[in-house]
This record gives C-alpha cells, structure tokens and sequence, in this order.
C-alpha cells in the first residue's frame, strides 16, 4: 500500500509541477486533449483497461482472503489449536496438559468439546427431514461462551443441554426447519433418540466449530447433554464395541491470548509448549487456526496471481493500443509539432507537452479504470461463486464480496504508472523530429545507428551467454528461456548494427528465438514441475508474438506482394488498395497484429486445454468407475448402512472403504496439512478397481492394487496429492517416494511408499491403503464409512443411488453416481475455462477496441487521400472496402500468429509436462479453434464497419479541401 | 466551331455554418468547349476551387444545371457520377495529392484499372505516360521519394493517362518553385494541344495567360470572359518570348 502510494505520487508529482509552471503546457495539452472529445473517449477506455485488470485481480484476492478468513470466524473462534483423541482413556491428560498451559499464562483458554458424526431428522414420518453430514457436540456451554474471553467470538450463550434437550446452530435450525420446542432425532451407532430444541444459536466460533480446516460454508451442530454420545454408542455396541467402531473424538480446543486471527500469531510458541507437555508419543497439536488463515493467504495469493497473469496479456495489449494510439497523434501533428520546434520550443518542453496530455488520459482512464477492476472483480466472484455452489455446501465456500482500498490504489498506482510509462517513452520517440521534415510533412530518413550500438550489442551477446550457460546449468527457469533468446537478440542488433547490413538478420533471429521459445518452455516446465509459475507462461507467450510479428513485419512486403498477385484486376483495386496500407506503415501494423495475436493466443491456448481436458474427462467415468456404477458415503457412526446398501434392489455389489483423516507433517516452511486415508479390501480389486495413470514396474493395474494389500507400507495416491504433499526432499511424490503419515487422534506414525498413481480422485479417497495397513497404524480396524456399489445389469446408477438415499435416510448415506461426479466435475472445469475465457476475453474487447479506434483515425488521416480517390473514379462502397481489407488483414494475420503459437504452446505443455500428474494425449479441438478465429476477425470487422461507413460518406470535395 | 462540352447555367453552391451562411457560387453560367484551354483566375476567396469542384461533380450544387456532353452530372446518383467522372475526366490537385501507399507507376495506372483497362495495357499505358513525362526512371519510387515537381509531373500522367475528355487542374503550380511551375505549364499546353480539353484553376496571372480564355471570377461571380480562345506559345504566354526575334 505505502509503495503504491508512493509510486502514485512520483507518477503524478512531477506533471502537476510541469502543468503548475508551464502554462503553454498546461493549455496545449488541455485543449489537445478535448480537440476531438468522441476519440478521447476511446483513447481513455483503451488506456483503463490495465487499471481494470490489475484492480480486479487484486479484489477477487481481497474476496478469496476475506471469504476464507471468515471461516476462523465463523468455524473457529476462539479455537487456536486442537488435540484429538478417540481413547476416552487419554481424554484427561490432554485436558489437563491444555489446563497447564492456562495456568502458566501460555494459553488463555482450554475447552473439552466430544464430537461424533451423527444423521439429525425432524418431522412427521410422512414428511421427514433428514440432515446428514451432522455432529454431535457435548460440551459445558457455559464454560464454552467464556473461552477465550469473547462471547461473541464463541457464538454460545445460556446453559449447557439437559437430558433429552438439544441446542441447535443455525445451519441445523434452518435445514430440519426447527425452532426452540420443536423436536428433533439424532441418529447414531444404530440408535435414534428425540430431543427437544431448547434454543438456537448462531453458527459461529466454537457454535459453528468443525474439526478440519476446509474452507466449507456449513457446520452443522447439536450440541447434546454430556455423556448423550457414549451412551447411544453402548447401547449399540456394548462397552468394548466390535472391531469395526470409529468412537467419538474427543477434542481440546486451546484459545491464544489475542483476537480471533491475532491469536494465530502465537500458535507456534502455543503449539511447542503444549506439544511439550504432551510428550512425543501424543496426538499431535493440529494448528487449525493458522492452517485456515494460512489457506487464506495462500489461496488468495495464487488466484489473484493467476487472474493477474491472466490479465496481463490483456494488459500488454492496452499497453501497445496505448503506444499506437499516440504514434498516430504524432504523425497527424507532426508539423503542429515541427511548427512548435521551429517557433522555438525545446525538444524536452515538447516530450513533456505529448506527455502531458497522455497523462490527462492516464490519469483519468487509471482513476476509471480502478472502479472498473471493482465491477470486474465482482463479475468474476459471482462467477466463482455460481462454480462453487455446484460443490455442495459441504465442500463449498460462501464467497464474501469485499475490497481492500489497498487493492484500489494499486490497482490505479500501477495502471497510471504503465500507461504513464508508455506515453512518455511515445513521446520521447515522438519529439525527436527533423523540424524541417516535420513542417513539409516529409517522412523521416531511417535513423543512424550510434556508433558504439555495435559493441554494446556484443557485450550484450557474451553477458546473455553466460547468464544462459549459468541459467542451464542452475535449472533457473527464466535464464533458460530468456538467456539463449537475449544472445540471438544481441546478435542480430550486432548485425544490423554492424558494417555488413543485412536483410536475414532478423527474419532468422525470429525463427531462431520461436524455436527456442517453444523448445524452452518444455524444459522450464520441467525445471518447475514443483511450482509452475503462471507468469512464465505469460513471458514465453510475449517472446513468442513478439518474435513472430517481428518476421511478419519484416516479410510483410513479400505477403503483401503475394496477395496482390492474386488480387488483379478492377474489382480488387479496393483490395490491393487495403493491402497497401499496412505495408507502408510498418510500426502501426506491427503494434496492432501484436495486439491482436497476443489475445488471441491466450484465449486459443485456454480453449485447447479445455479441449484437452474434456477429453480426458470424458473417459473418466470408465476410469474412475472400474467394475462400479455409484460412490455411497455415510457417517462412521451409522452402524448398519453398509449392510443397508448392500441389500438394497439393484446393488449386485459392494466393496467399503475405510476414510479417516490423516495429518501430513510440513516440511519446510510449509504448515502441516490435513487430508483423508482410505483402508480398502479384496473386493475393491475382484470387482473393479480405479484405472491407475501409472502403475511402476507392476504388469496390470489389479497387480498394483494386490501389491498394496499385501503390503501394509504401500500406498495409492492421486496427482494432487503427490503434488501438494512432497516427499522428504521438497520434490512431488514419484513412484517410489516415501511420505510420512499421523493419525491426528493417536499421534500414530506411519511412512508410505508410493506403489502407484491414480489417475483421479474424484471421489474424494484421499490415499488409498490396505484396510489391514489402516488397522495397524490405528491399532483397530475403523469402520467403513464409504463404499464403491456396483449395480445389476439394466440399471440406472443415478436411480439406485436416490433409492439409496431416500430409503436411508436416517442412516445419513449420501450416494451418487460416477457418472454424475465426472459430469459435475467437468461442468466446474468448464465454468472455470469459461472464466478464463471470458477473462481473457477483455483482451480481445481492448483488440477490437483498438482496431476500431485506429481505423477511426485512419479515415481522419485519410480524408485527402479517400477525396482523391473519389474524384478518380472510386466508388464510395470501395474505399469503405479498403478500410474492411486493411482491418482484415491486421485480424487475419494476428489470429493466425496467435492461433498457431498457442496451439504450439498448448502442445508443449500437455506433452511436455504431467498436467494431471501424469501424461495426457494432446488433441485440438479444430472446430472451436477455427471458430474463435472467425469470431475475432468477425467481430474486428464489425468494429471496422462504422468508420468503414463513415469512410464512404466523405464527400470527395470536402476531403480534398480539409486539412484538419 | 467546336461543340460544347460542359455547358453551366445558374449554378449556386452555399457554404452553410452554424452561424452563417457563405455564398460561393452566385448563378455562373459557363461553358467549356471541346480542345478548349481555360484559364479560370482570380484572388484566393473568389470561388475558382469551388467552380471546379462543382462543374466536375466533386461537389453537390444547390441550383442550377451542370451538363457534360449533354447529360446532366448533378442530377447522376453517386456511382454514376463517379463512373462518369473515371471515364471521362482528370484531375491535377495543387497538392498533387498521390496516394502515398502507391509508387509512381500504380498511381498513374489507378485511373486506368479503374475504368475497366486490364492490368497488363494500364501498366504499360502508365508507363508511357510516366515516360512522356520525363519520369520513366522514377516509376517505382513512392511520392515521399519523389521532388515536388516530380509528384505533380506523376499527378498529370494520372490526371491524362486514361485520354479523358477533360482536365481539371486546381492550381497546379501552387506547391512549385517558379522553373519548375514552368515546366508543368508547357506540359499542361503540350497536352492541349495535342487536343485535350483543359480547366486549369488559378491565382496566377502568368500562368493563366498559358490558356486560350481565361475566366475572372470574385465574390462568387464570373466577372470577365475574354471568350474566343488566343493561341499563345507557352514562352510568349510565360513571358519568356516576347515575339520579337
């Protein structure tokens, strides 16, 4: 914030002085600037849109952050830290190592809370309401409003529950639809029991408290009279219970002196002092608090840097509109301008009068371009949000609109500064006109190069060959992109800079660096494999366009050369005409196909990922599904709902899984993390296993999975997981890696070998081991609580999977069919690609923008010239058709670069990397491809046809008498 | 006697502005006949650029009747006109006004490909005419690489190369050092005479005194015709010969 204050100031600082105390300044750029009020306009929405981008990302951060931060809120409280135990034995030493850590002043509350997953109803039976996904809490109420010494950050009030009396959150409340003395059943372990409501209490803090750190928008309590939970679990399973039996948790939550979030700051200190007391062999501190700011931080972080560079094509694009826009200024004033130097003006009071007036436009566009990102960044989130409700409340996260008024002024600081940037360098280029040339309106000599170009550009050969050796060598990313690059570049600068002109140096230094660009990006794609970063994509992306263009612009007379041989003829006067224009100026065409290329490769890129992604999803169901039709979960309580499924019509199988949560330990700076393990059997692999993406040195996938159940030390992982929880090293986990593993309520170890990857986890397993392995590290066999179902020939899996649901209800099993998973995940993945697209596509608005604007300045350039072909004998509809073509030719041109280098791009990145963890088969999706190049060319022509028009209606006398 | 050309009768343009109203054409009558050289002279303001532009349908008129070999050019629709114009007249701007994208040669053959003339005949009719005009080793260069009196000499072999029946020049010499406008004058008379009608527009009384009538105009206003054309040498009409050798 105080560097975008300041660097808003040294933007803004120095032209108020010059305007302040110049007044020829001050009156030239003013009236400049409202000479032509309508193209001001369009030069101040072509300039805003770097402020919109750069804002809008930076709020959709600010949302994310604050949406997420919500859930230490609104989950939390004042929970900083919990230990969690299912040994009712190991309870009270818990309870009293959190009470030493009060008593010494480290902690400022301790909170005993029991907790079990339970199915909640309500109703009469005819009209039931049923909740699943709920929890059971016991806890001394009271004690639980003072924790923390913050009531209203605890979200408790009033007495603990009596016998048969339930204190609901409001999630429940408004999902049974109960009130204070309505009645409701809990259902678990096999029992049912009826309480009555004795008040309702806002979801939040310890109210609203779930034991994990995800970022879902319910939690559902009812907090029962003490001893409630056991006893329905006993009257089940008697007092040992079977084999099978996940008991309660029992949970001490520890609150840090300080607020809800200041608190976290102390979770380190709290953690090690009550880790300590523990001892080594404990459950371990699970830092919940600072994991969810921490996700808070890191989300938010990623997806604004993701949206930033996203937006930073479109961004280039605005940068280089901006450079056309005031190129084509420069040269309908040039003799104003050469009048001025003649009169006696200074070549700097000229730079700082075209700049004064670029930074009036900046200026505004930047402060409008601000408010914009707001609008924009709202668009995007209720986009997001729309995506995420697809998730489900129980996986989803309620998206809180919210803007930092830091966002703001960096957005406008960074947008001013780039467009202020660009204008003063125009104008730098501007100002240094021959004055006699400028008054005749004769054109410029090609520049003399300095004399000391030359060997500049050879040190700069031997500099970039050893940034790029060191880089190569280093496995630096960006030195082994840019270096090799930055060589060629020197080396042709040296070239053309040189004794020896000539002609090939640049057209082979722009094949040269394409070549390199795309080979490039394959290895550093593999120097990043554990952290690919967006913004060299973004990079790579530039270089690629700017070489291409650059050979375009070089070969362009021989293109136009060639196209007008084939128009001959009358009727393509107008065309050969169109043509013309772009040859003869040069830096104007180039400046506007790059603009264009650069969008149309970002969105061509996107669209051929998405393609390849649907693709592979579309083959997903059968890979996900194996021998399988319906993915059934249920509480571990709900003892029964296993045989349940298994009986039910039109199940002809079932394998179960045992999912419990698991801590992975962080590794260097990065916080331990929470995620699932599952526990599977024999009948997982006899019916149909998950297809694997990579199975190591196994003959078939069934191998694999054998080798796991014989082997209590193997595990089954998907991509995300190997690629969020690295190995030992800090690399992704590869077949073969080990990972350590702890059963956050035993603080038992285990460490896993990677035996396999699958190919997906969209069934939410986590990592998939033995069921004998989970019982081993938990020192009893858990309950299953998840099973594959595989159904009977002729049936509809959606259909057996509502039965399922609808006849169990009171079981709390929640069913859905593969099918149904692969078809919603791919309508997220859809959702986001269209996101991007969309996102991406406020560079094609500043493309088309662009163009319009240029070819409105290129009838006003033109007057005389459309006047003299008028009284040649050109009809009007024809010089409205050479504005088309020359707009045609820009588009054509820029899409086909952009198409083809995006298309390269997407290939090195689906075949050069593991994007899904694993190799993908490239494809392209041609008919979207060429329809998103005929929709930019359409559109741009469309854009071109207003000043097309007004080109047609310029009537010859007039045209031929204006000068202005 | 030769026939009638253009024949111009009541002919009122008015220059309208949010504030006031200019009249720059005031009821001309006039008259061009075929292989005539006319000379219309008088001060910057007096309406001469506005004649030629209405007379040769560049420009719409607000009264009065413009014929060309009879058919009324005012009453055309704008494609006719335009066709009428390509086909049958010429066009010499003070500015020269090239098309700046255009070497030498395709400005010249744009007339030609316009009227309908296949690429190969309008290359190598652009060609002669470049060549006639002392340009043939400049045809590929662009105008911005080309001197001021080569740029109109390029503008006179588009304005003729199609053989059209008139000629239009709007202060041609305007933009040129005195040797030079001398040259473009001869050109412009050697042209008359080899039977091309000419309506040359301009401020100069020496170079006017080239054409065989001159027409004085002010205020909007034919105020002289000196009628019956007066066939001058270029020298003695420039005053470089006085007759007496």
């Amino acid at each position: 914030m105080t560097a975008a204050l300041v660097l808003a100031a040294a933007v803004v600082a120095p032209f108020l002085i010059v305007l302040a105390r110049r007044p020829l300044v001050r009156r030239l750029a003013a009236r400049n600037s409202l000479r032509r009020p309508v193209e001001t306009v369009l030069v101040v929405v072509g300039s805003l849109f770097g402020a919109a981008i750069i804002t809008g990302s930076l709020v959709v951060a600010d949302t994310l952050d604050w949406s997420i931060r919500q859930v230490a809120f609104r989950h939390l409280g004042p929970i900083d830290e919990v230990v969690s135990t299912r040994d009712p034995a190991a309870y009270p030493d818990l309870l009293a190592a959190g009470r030493k850590l009060v008593a010494n002043g480290t902690a400022d509350g301790v909170l005993g809370l029991e907790v079990a997953a339970v199915t909640v109803s309500a109703g009469p039976a005819q009209e039931l309401r049923v909740l699943g996904g709920a929890q059971a809490v016991e806890a001394d109420l009271e004690a639980a409003a003072r924790f923390g010494r913050d009531p209203a950050a605890s979200g408790l009030s009033g007495p603990t529950p009596g016998p048969g009396e339930a204190v609901v959150n409001r999630d429940v409340a408004d999902a049974l639809d109960v009130a204070r003395g309505d009645e409701l059943t809990v259902h678990a372990y096999g029992q049912q029991r009826a309480f009555t409501v004795a008040r309702v209490v806002p979801t939040h803090g310890v109210a609203g408290f779930r034991g994990t750190t995800s970022a879902a928008s319910r939690s559902r309590n009812v907090f029962l009279a003490p001893g409630t939970i056991d006893a329905m679990a006993v009257a089940t399973l008697g007092t040992s219970g079977p084999a099978a039996f996940i008991p309660p948790e029992r949970v001490v939550a520890v609150s840090n002196p300080g607020g809800v979030t200041a608190g976290a700051q102390h979770t380190e200190r709290v953690t090690r002092a009550l880790q300590g007391a523990l001892g080594p062999a404990s459950p371990p501190v699970v830092p919940l608090k600072q994991e969810v700011l921490a996700t808070a931080a890191e989300t938010s972080r990623d997806l604004g840097d993701l949206f930033a560079a996203m937006g930073a094509f479109g961004t280039l694009a605005g940068v280089l509109l901006l450079v056309n826009l005031f190129v084509m200024l420069a040269d309908e004033r040039r003799s104003e301008l050469g009048t001025l130097r003649a009169l006696g003006m200074r070549r700097s009071l000229l730079v700082a009068t075209f700049a004064a007036e670029g930074w009036l436009y900046a200026l505004v566009a930047s402060l409008a371009g601000a408010g914009a990102g707001v609008a924009l960044g709202r668009a995007i989130v209720a986009f997001v949000a729309r995506a995420i409700e697809r998730l489900g409340d129980d996986l989803g996260l309620r998206l809180s609109f919210s803007v930092d008024w830091s966002s703001l002024v960096i957005g406008f600081a960074l947008g001013l500064a780039i467009s202020v940037a660009t204008v003063v360098s125009a104008s730098v280029r501007i100002a240094r006109l021959n004055v006699i040339r400028a008054i005749r309106d004769a054109p410029e000599p090609p520049r003399q190069q300095p004399r000391f170009a030359a060997p500049v550009a050879l040190a700069g050969v031997v500099a970039a060959a050893v940034w790029s050796v060191a880089a190569l060598g280093a496995e630096e990313p960006y030195g082994t992109l840019l270096g090799p690059i930055l060589v060629v570049i020197a080396l042709a600068v040296a070239v053309v800079t040189g004794r020896r002109r000539a002609a090939w140096a640049v057209p082979l230094a722009s094949l040269a660096v394409i070549g390199w660009a795309a080979v490039a990006l394959r290895i550093s794609l593999r120097q990043m494999d554990a952290d690919p970063d967006i913004n060299l994509f973004v990079l790579q992306g530039v270089v690629l366009t700017g070489a291409a263009v650059a050979l375009l612009t070089q070969e362009q007379d021989a293109i136009v050369r060639g196209l007008a041989r084939v128009a001959r003829g009358r009727r393509w006067l107008a065309v050969r005409l169109g043509l013309a224009h772009p040859t003869a100026r040069k830096l104007r065409t180039s400046l506007t196909v790059a603009m264009y290329a650069l969008v149309v490769f970002t969105l061509t890129f996107v669209t051929v990922l998405a393609g390849v992604f649907d693709k592979q999803l579309a083959s997903a169901t059968g890979e996900l599904s194996g021998g399988f039709a319906v993915v059934a979960r249920w509480p571990a309580s709900s003892v029964g709902a296993l045989d349940a499924i298994g009986a039910a019509p039109g199940v002809s199988a079932t394998a179960p899984l045992a999912t419990v949560p698991i801590t992975l330990p962080g590794a260097d700076d990065r916080p331990p993390a929470s995620w699932l393990l599952s526990g599977f059997d024999e009948r997982l692999v006899e019916i149909g296993a998950p297809t694997l993406a990579e199975r190591g040195g196994y003959r078939t996938d069934r191998d694999a999975y054998r080798a796991v159940l014989a082997d209590p030390g193997l595990a089954i992982v998907d991509p995300i997981f190997a690629q969020v929880h690295l190995d030992a090293t800090g690399e992704p986990l590869t077949i073969g890696s080990r990972f350590l593993v702890v059963d956050p309520f035993s603080g038992a170890r285990r460490m896993l070998r990677v035996a396999a990857l699958a190919r997906t986890d969209l069934a939410l397993n986590g990592a998939l081991v033995s069921g004998d392995a989970l019982a081993g590290m938990l020192g009893t066999a858990p309950a299953p609580s998840r099973a594959y179902v595989a159904v009977t020939p002729d049936t509809d899996p959606g259909t057996i999977a509502r039965r399922l649901m609808a006849d169990n209800a009171t079981l709390g099993i929640e069913a859905e069919a593969i099918a149904d998973i692969v078809a919603d995940t791919a309508a997220i993945e859809d959702q986001f690609f269209q996101l991007a697209r969309g996102y991406l596509g406020l560079g094609l608005v500043v493309g088309i923008a662009g163009l319009g604007v240029v070819m409105v300045r290129a009838v006003r350039d033109r007057r005389r010239e459309i006047g003299v072909l008028r009284s040649l004998g050109f009809q009007a509809g024809e010089v409205g058709l050479t504005l088309l073509v020359e707009a045609a030719y820009v588009s054509v041109v820029g899409a086909l670069v952009g198409s083809t280098l995006a298309v390269l791009t997407a290939y090195n990145v689906v075949t050069g990397t593991d994007l899904l963890g694993y190799t993908i088969p490239f494809s392209i999706p041609i008919a979207e491809v060429v329809m998103l190049a005929a929709l930019t060319i359409g559109v741009s022509l469309a854009a071109t046809l207003l000043p097309a028009r007004a080109a047609t209606h310029v009537r010859p006398a007039v045209a031929l008498r204006m000068t202005d | 006697m030769e026939p009638d050309l253009l024949v111009a009768t009541g002919v009122r343009k008015v220059y309208r502005t949010a504030s006031a109203e200019v009249v720059a054409l005031d009821g001309i009558d006039f008259s061009v006949r075929d292989g005539d050289f006319v000379a219309v002279l008088g001060p910057s303001g007096s309406g001469k650029t506005t004649l030629l532009n209405c007379l040769s349908g560049l420009d719409d008129i607000d009264a009065g009747q413009v014929l060309l070999e009879g058919r009324d050019i005012q009453r055309m629709r704008d494609a006719e006109r335009t066709r009428h114009r390509a086909s049958s007249m010429g066009f010499v701007f003070q500015a020269f006004n090239l098309i700046a994208v255009f070497s030498a040669v395709e400005n010249v053959e744009l007339p030609l490909l316009l009227a309908g003339v296949t690429e190969r005949e309008a290359r190598q009719l652009a060609m002669t005419a470049l060549d006639r005009m002392g340009l043939g080793h400049r045809v590929r260069h662009r105008p911005a690489e080309l001197s001021g009196g080569e740029q109109q000499r390029v503008a006179i072999a588009r304005a003729i190369v199609g053989r059209p029946r008139l000629v239009w020049a709007d202060e041609p010499t305007g933009n040129l050092d005195s040797e030079t406008a001398q040259q473009v004058v001869a050109l412009l008379r050697d042209l008359n005479s080899d039977g091309m009608t000419m309506v040359l527009v301009t401020h100069d009384e020496r170079v006017g005194a080239v054409a065989h009538r001159r027409v004085r105009m002010l205020d909007g206003a034919i105020v002289d015709d000196d009628g019956p054309p007066t066939r001058a040498s270029p020298a003695q009409a420039l005053g470089l010969d006085d007759g007496a050798t």
